[in-house]
């Protein structure tokens, strides 16, 4: 700074105007960017935890008696397709891109990893990483795109557009729920207590019922009670392997990210 | 993964639009039509089609996967559901009924049905046509899905570099004691993801100097429309616009509660499901007719 300004040719307070006009242009822009920031999270929220339920109940209620899994996952189709969009035309930055294609990548290793272990795998874990750190948007995408990527290795099928629904859903939980920096242990047990929660609650409970709708048996509360019971034990384990890796992998990971955001200026 | 396979199917070769279509046709309609004929009809095309392109492997999928997931579902299906007039008998209070049973049983060949397909569509849609297909819609998604695409071979090998290197400085991988292990692995996989993040910066630097985002996205696959294309094409869109006729008309109306009922097979009812059958045994008949035509031009020479 001290040898910058004792160039003669520019003098000290013309390039401090410099600074300063520069500075104060780029607050603008932040804050606009937080604005429109502010009004897309608020219209996703109420796409994803308004729309799509009572979407869902119409369509269960006017299909009562035809074939649930189509209508099922016809509905599911059309709530991730928004999100996907959104994020499209929203024209994201290279850098945007990269870094979310590097958290889907570690997401399908990690359960490509883990693959002798039923349900033990890092990918919720990892989602909600993301979705802490790149935020709500990304963190769906992150989620979204683990799932259908992951399937390209494992086997696309009827469950896929469930599992992208599932995994965006806590992606999006995530990045809205908590920030990005864990500074204290209360933090750290709050997202661990998140992670567990959502892998037996939001992720196990829409597979769970997504083999209810598979099956086509009748849609009454047994069907869906036997299917949660079944499915209890492998939740409990994803849950156990989600705690476990946020355990491990939350704070180390979520550092670096918080490194790469600011040393390179993407996802503020 | 694009060049895996070692099967000579034509369909393969059909551009992905037309493919993603009658994937499409055959997912839908098969969950859609309960009746047992066309369900039938739908599992026997798919089965053939899955043998000619998975050859002996199509035994393991089915006998490990698809049967366990039928059995479970026609199992099942009686205990929960007790609509129905026909009472066989009492399970615990609660009452088993032939109409529930038939319907389990409808159901869970619906279900093999699909996940046959869903086989088959794995077979057939290999990475480079998911990209070429996703990038038309939303090119941003399709570029992710590529490039998670190589990271995962590349975060494997990268992480062997890091591990070798570990070893190489004096850091013991190969301790046998668990512990050491495991914390071991965590520094490679503590370096791995700085590399990756850093290295997801300098990628997305490149891309930028390079023109990234100035014109529309091009895939590396390009798939033109031929004739064959346009034959595929057409014969495939005439059946839709046939079954869909023939389902808005009731011709595979089927009634499983309270009480099972089938249409008569009126000469209607067989013709559709003959074209029903015939498209979808489409990519089956592509491949004989490959596999015939590469007999007889062998023979002469």
């Amino acid at each position: 700074m001290t040898d910058l300004a004792a160039k003669p040719n520019i003098a000290p307070t013309l390039r401090e105007d410099r600074i300063r006009a520069a500075e104060q242009l780029r607050r603008e822009q932040d804050e606009a960017d937080r604005k429109r920031a502010r009004l897309r999270r608020t219209v996703t929220a109420v796409l994803l935890l308004v729309f799509v339920p009572s979407v869902i109940a119409v369509g269960m209620l006017g299909w009562q008696d035809r074939q649930f899994y189509i209508v099922s996952a016809l509905i599911i189709l059309f709530s991730v397709l928004p999100f996907l969009l959104v994020f499209e035309k929203r024209r994201p930055r290279a850098r945007e891109l990269t870094l979310i294609a590097v958290m889907v990548a570690l997401g399908v290793a990690g359960r490509a990893a883990f693959y002798m272990l039923p349900q033990f795998k890092p990918v919720v874990a990892i989602v909600i990483i993301a979705g802490c750190s790149l935020g709500f948007e990304a963190g769906f995408v992150t989620g979204a795109l683990t799932a259908f990527v992951s399937n390209m290795f494992f086997g696309q099928g009827p469950w896929t557009p469930y599992q992208m629904f599932a995994l965006g859903l806590v992606g999006f939980l995530a990045g809205i729920l908590f920030r990005s920096e864990i500074k204290t242990k209360l933090q750290l047990f709050l997202l661990i207590l998140f992670g567990a929660a959502a892998s037996v609650l939001v992720y196990g409970l829409i597979m769970d019922s997504a083999y209810v709708f598979m099956a086509g048996k009748a849609l009454n509360i047994a069907a869906f009670t036997a299917a949660f019971a079944s499915g209890l034990p492998l939740n409990l384990i994803l849950a156990g392997a989600t705690a476990f890796f946020l355990l491990v992998l939350a704070k180390p990971l979520l550092n670096k990210l918080a490194r790469i955001k600011l040393k390179h200026g993407v996802f503020r | 993964m694009a060049y895996e396979t070692e099967q000579r199917d034509s369909f393969s070769t059909v551009n992905p639009i037309i493919a993603f279509v009658f994937f499409a046709f055959a997912l839908i309609m098969s969950m859609l039509l309960m009746h047992p004929v066309l369900t039938g009809i739908s599992f026997f095309a798919a089965l053939v089609w899955l043998f000619l392109l998975r050859g002996r492997k199509a035994f393991g999928l089915l006998l490990k996967f698809v049967l366990p997931v039928m059995i479970l579902t026609a199992i099942l299906n009686p205990l929960f559901n007790h609509g129905g007039v026909t009472i066989l008998f009492y399970l615990r209070y609660n009452p088993i009924t032939l109409e529930s049973i038939i319907y389990g049983a409808a159901s869970a060949l619906m279900l093999g049905t699909v996940i046959t397909w869903f086989a088959c569509f794995n077979a057939v849609f290999t990475a480079d046509k998911i990209v070429y297909l996703t990038g038309r819609l939303a090119p941003s998604l399709s570029l992710i899905i590529s490039m998670a695409l190589r990271f995962v071979p590349l975060f494997t090998k990268q992480a062997g570099r890091i591990a070798l290197a570990r070893r190489g400085a004096g850091s013991d991988a190969s301790s046998r004691n668990i512990f050491k292990k495991a914390r071991s692995g965590l520094s490679t996989l503590s370096a791995l993801i700085t590399w990756a993040l850093e290295s997801s910066v300098t990628t997305a630097d490149s891309m930028r100097a390079r023109g990234y985002g100035l014109h529309p996205r091009r895939s590396f696959a390009n798939y033109r429309f031929d004739s064959r294309d346009a034959a595929v094409g057409g014969a495939i869109a005439a059946g839709i616009l046939l079954t869909g006729l023939a389902a808005a008309f009731r011709v595979f109306s089927v009634r499983f509660f309270p009480s099972f009922q089938l249409n008569d097979f009126s000469p209607l009812f067989i013709a559709a499901c003959a074209v029903y059958a015939l498209v979808l045994l489409i990519p089956t008949i592509m491949y004989l007719e490959e596999a015939v035509k590469w007999r007889l031009l062998r023979s002469k020479i």
